[in-house]
């Protein structure tokens, strides 16, 4: 029995508007949230954090969502990240899926249907 | 004391000369104070309007009371604060916001700046009132089109693109190119904003192509003033070719039979970006032999063909890749190379053979790839 | 009166016309820049900061950087144009035979590796010996070549490029991280253009990481100073205003961008120029109105290129001589386009102007300066009348530097401190006392230069990016 209070989530997304709103959401859904706004903040704090998800926007300054991907997917195998992008990067979708990204989603989308995709990847952990 | 008129004369000059120096400085410190004060202020008042605006999307806040808190403010400032937002969000969500602008009166104001405002409010209206998606407002954006002013046409495409309405679409094609100075990359890129909705309208377009019917869609003076920047007409190849572009870059598969259809027809340029429309799409019709595009006269089809050959790994084509490493065009040489480098053993075989071969042109070329597909 | 004052009398004012035309013409200029910069603010505002960043819209791009003996620089510059926004790019570095450690410097640092690159010689170029792609960064290609001068260095670049659009960037340049995609987003809403280039600003004392300007300061040296007042009247609203009235000449060799099938038809850089950025845009503007080709020469001020700027009185000199040279080897190089209806604005404005003002000029001003003080202490001309006139004309002069202060303030405000502008402004009344006549004195050795004698490039004590100083041999 998951206790929503408890859990972590990493919101990795530079645009910090849209960082805020999914993170409001999050927040009103009961998880705790720790934005971050470019990549190298992301890898850090997903690896030093104890998360219970990522949501990973694939385009970020300094270093890119795949990256990040492909280091944290190293060190925590079997934790659950949902991937954010734009829907004509196709390639970059696949390519994050092939990596092990449990689930993804692009933009233009609706943070509610995210919430639920979020919370489907963390049941199945 | 007498002076000298003349005299007089130039140290008028002068103290006006003087008087405008300081005049500019003033207005050099009064510029940068003016914008320190307004960026602090557009920084607080953003961090308020977040906190209103997450309320709202969220139920916490009703449309009254959030519309309430918002408005009367600075249009401008309202519009760069949701811009990020109407770009990402979709459905349920934009619609909200989208509500929330129109109670502001922000869609109401930049209505009126459609309408009535000189070339730079316009051209901001027709962004705005396309990111909101307006449909009221498509009509008068379609107007623009016609506009002498290149910059306003390029605006009111953008707009209509943002607003996602498939009608336009065809208008703003032609007026993009009959009515602006734009290149086909700097068309398409627009174009593509209509989104594939328009994958359909372009089909139908080509398959009358197909069908051969010139008149159809294109062929029309958009404009018959003395503003048509490039030709009297949109020329119909051009025109086809960015519409395949465009279904390309939707990734557009539904259309592959059509492609495969129009190709038996087509001249070279129209040849030319249906290969890279297959390129884009990942994938080619079935069935497709590319043997007679990798032997065309035309260099651009040669190189697109051997591009587009990697997707169909078909061996039978090998012997023609491989004379084309010696093909005239650097360009063809190369790509032929770099498929040869994808298809495995029998490529690598080929490659390795012409690198140590006499001809030093084809051999360049192999070593090159061979060095390539090392990486 | 005898014939020799009033001959003297007519220069006097001939001068003092001299300097109240070229002043106002420029002031002119930047007000129609004025016009412009509105006109970019309109299309910016209107814009949409969502694009996709997609390769087919966007031509891909070959940065060629020509290197000669650039040790100290090369590093810096290589990783500000691999920080370069761009969906398909590739960098070529150019080393024209240079005697110091500048090809070991890029192989150490960016585990190069000799390969089989593939070009064809569409210009004419000095051999070149080999070429090398990175292995840690595959847009990076260094070209090895016999050395043969700036211009052959491009050349070679060019023919080892095979993309449509090459950028030129000088090897002591920092480019802005998305400066290609604004120069390039031009290029695709006007097929009419050939060339465009970009704003140059003084690097010189300004905090750099990783090859990006992150910290923009007023540098403390004195040369500096004025010509950082010189690039915003010139370099920047100059050109703005320029280009507005498509009578666009020059485009920095720091910062210029090119389609790749033009400058081929034009036939290259010019070997043995040293204005060669200049002389292309002549001769390219010239190959295209004999192809009977519509073409636009364009200057863009938003995408801006950093550049260390020399800071004593040597180094400047040496390279206003150069420029001078420069001006006139393209000048007279390309007469059929002076005052050529056929070649617009270009023909009609600019060319006499660069012709009176800037090649002619220097020669006016010394000896309007001389006759000036010859005539005063010789009592032939009334003192107030002439002091005032003289008054008059530095005036306007200090109207016009301060007017692109106000420009640089309203759109750009680059410079983080309030009394900065107060520092410039300060230089700005310096330059037309004082920075100016010694302009005019360089130039005109420069003119001397090129009818008498010098032939080379000179050599330019280059200051590192990074402070401290880097040790030579590093």
């Amino acid at each position: 029995m998951s206790e929503p209070e408890a859990k972590k989530i990493l919101v990795a997304e530079d645009d910090p508007g849209l960082n805020r709103l999914i993170s409001f959401k999050l927040e009103k859904e009961g998880y705790r949230v720790l934005p971050v706004f470019d990549g190298k903040e992301a890898l850090k704090t997903a690896l030093e954090e104890e998360i219970s998800a990522i949501v990973l926007d694939i385009m970020m300054p300094f270093l890119e969502g795949i990256q990040v991907l492909k280091k944290v997917r190293i060190a925590k195998p079997h934790l659950p990240v949902i991937v954010l992008s734009v829907k004509s990067r196709e390639g970059d979708l696949h390519q994050a899926l092939e990596l092990g990204a449990n689930d993804y989603m692009t933009k233009p989308f609706q943070p509610e249907k995210l919430i639920e995709h979020l919370q489907k990847i963390m049941r199945n952990n | 004391m007498v002076i000298d008129p003349y005299l007089q004369i130039l140290l008028i000059i002068i103290a006006v000369l003087a008087g405008m120096i300081i005049l500019l400085l003033a207005a050099m410190v009064m510029s940068r104070l003016l914008v320190s004060l307004n960026s602090q202020k557009y920084r607080l008042k953003t961090q308020e309007w977040e906190d209103i605006y997450l309320s709202y999307l969220y139920g916490d806040l009703s449309l009254e009371e959030a519309a309430g808190l918002m408005e009367g403010e600075k249009p401008y400032w309202l519009w760069k604060f949701f811009a990020p937002y109407l770009e990402v969000l979709d459905g349920h969500d934009f619609e909200k916001t989208k509500t929330l602008c129109r109670e502001i009166g922000l869609i109401h104001h930049y209505q009126k700046k459609l309408h009535r405002g000189g070339a730079a409010g316009k051209a901001v209206a027709a962004r705005v009132l396309g990111a909101l998606r307006c449909r009221e407002s498509v009509s008068e954006m379609l107007n623009l089109l016609h506009s002498k002013t290149p910059f306003l046409v390029w605006a009111a495409a953008q707009g209509l693109a943002k607003s996602k309405e498939t009608d336009p679409f065809f208008p703003t094609a032609q007026a993009l190119l009959g009515n602006t100075f734009f290149t086909y990359e700097g068309a398409t890129e627009i174009l593509a904003g209509f989104g594939e909705n328009v994958g359909p309208q372009i089909v139908w377009y080509l398959e009358k192509e197909v069908e051969q019917l010139p008149e159809v869609g294109v062929g029309q003076n958009i404009n018959s003033s003395k503003s048509i920047v490039r030709k009297d007409m949109v020329d119909p190849v051009d025109f086809r070719s960015m519409m395949i572009d465009l279904l390309g870059f939707f990734k557009y598969r539904q259309a592959l039979p059509l492609l495969q259809n129009l190709l038996e027809k087509a001249d070279e340029e129209t040849t030319v970006h249906i290969l890279k429309a297959f390129l884009n799409m990942g994938e080619v019709p079935a069935n497709l032999d590319l043997k007679p595009y990798l032997e065309h006269r035309y260099w651009v089809v040669r190189n697109f063909s051997a591009r587009v050959w990697k997707l169909t790994g078909d061996r039978q084509a090998l012997p023609v890749l491989e004379k084309l490493l010696s093909d005239q065009n650097w360009w063809v040489r190369f790509n032929a190379a770099e498929a040869l480098g994808s298809a495995g053993q029998p490529g690598l075989e080929i490659l390795k053979q012409k690198s140590a071969g006499d001809e030093q042109v084809a051999a360049a070329i192999s070593s090159y790839a061979l060095s390539r597909s090392e990486v | 009166m005898s014939t020799w004052v009033i001959i003297l009398i007519f220069y006097n004012i001939f001068v003092l016309f001299y300097f109240i035309s070229i002043n106002g013409f420029y002031l002119l200029l930047v007000l129609i820049s004025y016009r412009g910069l509105q006109g970019q603010r309109m299309a910016e505002r209107a814009a949409d900061r969502y694009r996709p960043f997609r390769s087919e819209f966007y031509k891909p791009l070959t940065v060629i950087i020509p290197a000669y003996n650039e040790e100290a620089t090369i590093v810096e510059t290589a990783y500000s144009a691999l920080a370069l926004r761009y969906p398909e790019f590739e960098i070529i570095i150019v080393n024209d035979g240079s005697k110091d450690h500048t090809l070991g410097v890029l192989e150490e640092k960016f585990n190069l590796e000799e390969y089989a690159r593939d070009f064809s010689l569409d210009i004419s170029c000095n051999t070149i010996h080999s070429i090398y792609r990175s292995k840690d960064y595959p847009r990076l290609v260094v070209v090895d070549k016999q050395n043969g001068g700036k211009s052959d260095a491009l050349n070679a670049g060019i023919n080892v490029s095979q993309f449509p659009l090459f950028c030129n960037i000088d090897s002591d340049s920092l480019i802005d991280a998305d400066s290609l995609l604004k120069v390039v987003d031009l290029f695709a809403k006007d097929w009419r253009i050939v060339a465009a280039g970009g704003t140059i600003r003084a690097a010189n004392h300004c905090s750099i990481e990783a090859g990006n300007v992150t910290g923009i300061k007023l540098s403390p040296k004195f040369w500096v100073r004025f010509q950082i007042v010189e690039y915003l009247r010139a370099f920047l609203f100059g050109r703005i205003g320029w280009s507005f009235i498509g009578g666009l000449m020059i485009l920095s060799g720091a910062f210029s961008i090119y389609r790749r099938k033009a400058v081929v038809q034009a036939g290259g850089y010019k070997l043995d120029t040293v204005g060669e950025d200049m002389e292309l845009v002549l001769r390219i503007q010239r190959a295209m109105k004999k192809a009977n080709r519509e073409y636009r020469v364009v200057f863009i001020s938003d995408p801006v290129c950093w550049t260390q700027v020399p800071e004593n009185y040597r180094g400047l000199q040496t390279q206003r001589r150069r420029w001078q040279r420069g001006l006139t080897e393209s000048l007279f190089g390309n007469f059929e386009m002076c005052l050529n209806p056929q070649y617009g604005a270009t023909g009609m404005i600019s060319y006499p102007f660069f012709l009176f003002f800037e090649f002619l000029g220097p020669v006016i001003e010394i000896t309007g300066y001389l006759v000036f003080i010859f005539s005063v202490l010789s009592g032939i001309i009334n003192p107030p009348f002439v002091i005032l006139f003289l008054s008059a004309a530095i005036l306007l002069g200090i109207l016009l530097s301060t007017s692109a202060l106000l420009m640089e303030e309203l759109y750009y405000r680059s410079y983080p401190r309030l009394r900065d502008i107060f520092i410039l402004f300060g230089f700005a009344v310096l330059e037309n006392l004082f920075y100016r006549q010694l302009h005019a004195w360089w130039r005109i050795r420069g003119l001397i230069d090129y009818f008498f004698k010098k032939r080379t490039w000179g050599s330019l004590e280059r200051r590192s990016f990074t402070e401290p100083l880097k040790p030579l041999g590093k």
